[in-house]
């Protein structure tokens, strides 16, 4: 009986499954289809002549590697540089009183809410002022500073779960600052770190307005701008490509997020209940 | 001595000129890769070293706003291919180069090469008295149809929209079965309203000086009536409001539609996969009854258009003679998009690449371009609303009541 109750409760789960899984494997077998196939009815899942063009095609398209290079980049480098700010912002909430902190922390939270789209024209606008519109360091810092909101919450929720008394400790070894965040905080939060580490590689990777908006030319573009170039109004759009370049695309992040999928749950619950 | 000294002061202030113009940079941004010539400007710079063209792809449905806006800062490119609708917008708001007297040297340093080029390559691109670019390529919608199908029902090549109706109805009856479906099109919410435009002006559809069609008119009640028939008649396939251009083509192609509106470069694609003359065919978009005097072909360009703060409009116009010159354009047009140079189209190779042209080479040199409008984008979102509330099954509304709440809407932009 309690057998058949706990059946119950997978159906929502399989059908959410299905509905989440579904699309994914459908974009992979088509991309293994000719182009004819997929405007066949009824259509298949399994591609009837399956077949690689599709990712030759992708592969050997000119500029993919600049692609691949450039999502890659910023993406690393805007992680890295978010969750370096975000650990000294999350230790100063984590540990210490100070005037207006709960307002300030509340403040940085305000970019999450606030629409990307109505940052374009200011940001396009100081950057076109400093003269850096198409350069790496634009994306680089509009990246990065849309990640530190989100890093910043995570990592403070889980400081503050660290026992001060093992900074207490170290400083009465004689440590610094410096020391208790490099020796005792970074290492003890290393699942929450992983985490919004993950997450601001999640988030850099698939950007899609900022680069649209701040970049024109073609050693600057990333991988979903071109992806999003490919659609074609005018001619016959070749959907086994858009799929391939779309598997490919998201091929790394996927690989990278289930790699450390445990990390980031255990860190993102962590943060929250501490 | 001295003449030594004269001769090295001379070379000393025009040496740097000298460079100077060796560094001029023409900047286009082609609105997809395939309008960029085969030799990517290599012969171009061969004829002219005191030139650098650079060049990048951004979209036609993106250009004219990141133009603009990078106009506004000042880095725009020095010339810009748009969708031609966006003309009159540009031009108000300061960012094109007048270059008509520019068009006036051309016609008369080379009277011949001029000839050559049929008017829509500046009347489309003319905005009240100026000439702010080029449209070396535009293409009107016309339609392909299933000839064998035709056929095997006894009926003609429909001559009016009404007679185009009629074959559908029997087609549906007697001919198609399961998914299969007399006419294809593509919905509303992926891309303007193109084809729907296209099929309103050869109905007759009328415009007001500002742009805006005329939808409660005999024109506009005959369109939303159509539609109102292939959906509600079930003459089309039922997701067609879902589909995005690629699928309506995919049904032509896939033989699941009898009819699909469609342009030079699509037909290009239908021919190898299905055989042209015998299984298909082509034919303009047939008139109204009754309206046939209203009847034009509507036209739709991908114009190259100057930036007002160009630094150097001579080279810009080195640049788009290049970008038409015959051989270069003959290959675009081969491979992609026509080309508005009569001795192109006019040529072997062309009539080669594509072997319906006759039929509609008369037609091609009667375009009509969709009139440009201050405020399209919006144009567009109240036509694609209205084309969907007019295939709604069962319909809910009559065609003068949709004609009449959306020119209220439209009007509501002049």
């Amino acid at each position: 009986m309690k057998l058949g109750r706990d059946r119950l409760y997978w159906i929502p789960l399989v059908i959410l499954v299905v509905w989440t899984i579904f699309p994914l494997l459908w974009g992979v077998s088509s991309s293994f289809k000719t182009y004819a196939d997929i405007y066949r009815v009824p259509p298949s899942i399994i591609p009837p002549d399956p077949e690689i063009r599709a990712y030759q095609v992708v592969l050997t398209s000119r500029g993919f590697s600049t692609y691949v290079f450039n999502s890659t980049f910023l993406a690393l480098t805007s992680s890295f540089i978010a969750v370096a700010c975000s650990i000294f912002a999350a230790y100063g909430f984590a540990r210490f009183k100070f005037r207006l902190s709960t307002a300030l922390f509340l403040l940085i939270l305000i970019p999450r809410i606030i629409p990307r789209a109505s940052l374009i024209i200011p940001l396009f606008q100081m950057w076109a002022s400093v003269g850096l519109l198409d350069s790496y360091p634009a994306l680089i810092v509009s990246y990065t500073a849309t990640a530190i909101p989100f890093n910043t919450m995570v990592l403070t929720g889980f400081f503050r779960g660290v026992p001060p008394a093992l900074e207490d400790a170290a400083s009465i070894d004689g440590a610094t600052l410096w020391q208790r965040i490099r020796y005792i905080m970074i290492p003890m939060s290393i699942p929450a770190i992983i985490t919004v580490s993950v997450m601001s590689l999640r988030e850099a990777w698939n950007e899609f307005p900022f680069v649209l908006a701040l970049t024109t030319s073609t050693r600057m573009r990333t991988l979903p701008y071109q992806l999003f170039m490919l659609r074609d109004a005018m001619g016959i759009e070749d959907w086994p490509v858009v799929l391939a370049f779309t598997v490919l695309t998201i091929a790394p992040i996927l690989g990278f997020y289930i790699i450390f999928q445990k990390r980031v749950t255990s860190g993102l619950v962590s943060g929250a209940i501490k | 001595m001295k003449k030594l000294l004269l001769v090295f002061l001379v070379v000393a202030f025009l040496l740097p000129a000298t460079l100077a113009g060796a560094q001029t940079t023409v900047t286009v941004w082609f609105g997809r890769q395939e309008f960029i010539p085969a030799d990517e400007f290599v012969t171009f710079h061969a004829e002219n070293p005191d030139i650098r063209v650079e060049f990048d792809v951004i979209p036609l449905e993106e250009s004219h706003v990141d133009f603009m806006r990078n106009h506004a800062v000042g880095i725009a490119p020095d010339i810009v291919q748009i969708f031609h609708e966006f003309t009159a917008t540009m031009v108000i708001r300061g960012t094109l180069l007048d270059i008509s007297e520019y068009i006036e040297a051309w016609a008369e340093e080379d009277p011949e090469d001029f000839a050559d080029i049929y008017d829509i390559a500046f009347t489309l691109t003319t905005y009240e008295d100026g000439i702010y670019g080029i449209n070396i390529h535009s293409a009107p919608y016309y339609m392909g149809y299933r000839k064998d199908w035709l056929a095997e029902a006894g009926l003609e090549e429909p001559q009016t929209w009404e007679e185009l109706l009629d074959a559908c109805r029997i087609l549906q009856e007697e001919v198609l079965t399961g998914d299969q479906f007399a006419y294809a099109q593509p919905g509303g919410a992926h891309h303007p309203p193109f084809w729907m435009t296209a099929t309103f002006m050869s109905m007759g559809g009328q415009f007001r000086d500002t742009g805006t069609p005329i939808i409660d008119s005999e024109a506009g009640i005959a369109l939303i009536e159509f539609y109102q028939t292939l959906a509600n008649e079930g003459l089309q396939d039922p997701e067609s409001h879902a589909w995005a251009s690629g699928d309506f083509r995919g049904a032509f192609m896939g033989e699941r539609a009898a009819f699909f509106p469609e342009a030079i470069n699509i037909f290009a694609y239908t021919q190898d996969v299905l055989d042209y003359a015998t299984e298909w065919e082509v034919m303009v978009q047939p008139p109204r009854e009754g309206a046939e005097d209203d009847f034009v072909v509507n036209t739709f360009g991908w114009p190259y258009m100057v930036n007002s703060d160009t630094e150097d409009s001579e080279a810009v116009m080195k640049v788009l003679r290049y970008l038409f010159d015959p051989e270069i354009v003959s290959d675009v047009a081969l491979r992609y998009q026509p080309a508005n140079r009569a001795s192109v189209l006019t040529s072997e190779a062309y009539y080669e690449a594509h072997p319906y042209f006759p039929i509609l080479e008369e037609a091609h040199g009667q375009q009509v371009p969709y009139p440009v409008h201050l405020r399209s984008v919006e144009r567009a979102d109240i036509l694609n609303e209205m084309k969907f509330v007019a295939q709604q099954v069962p319909a809910q509304y009559t065609p003068e009541e949709i004609a009449a709440r959306y020119q209220d809407l439209l009007d509501a932009l002049d």
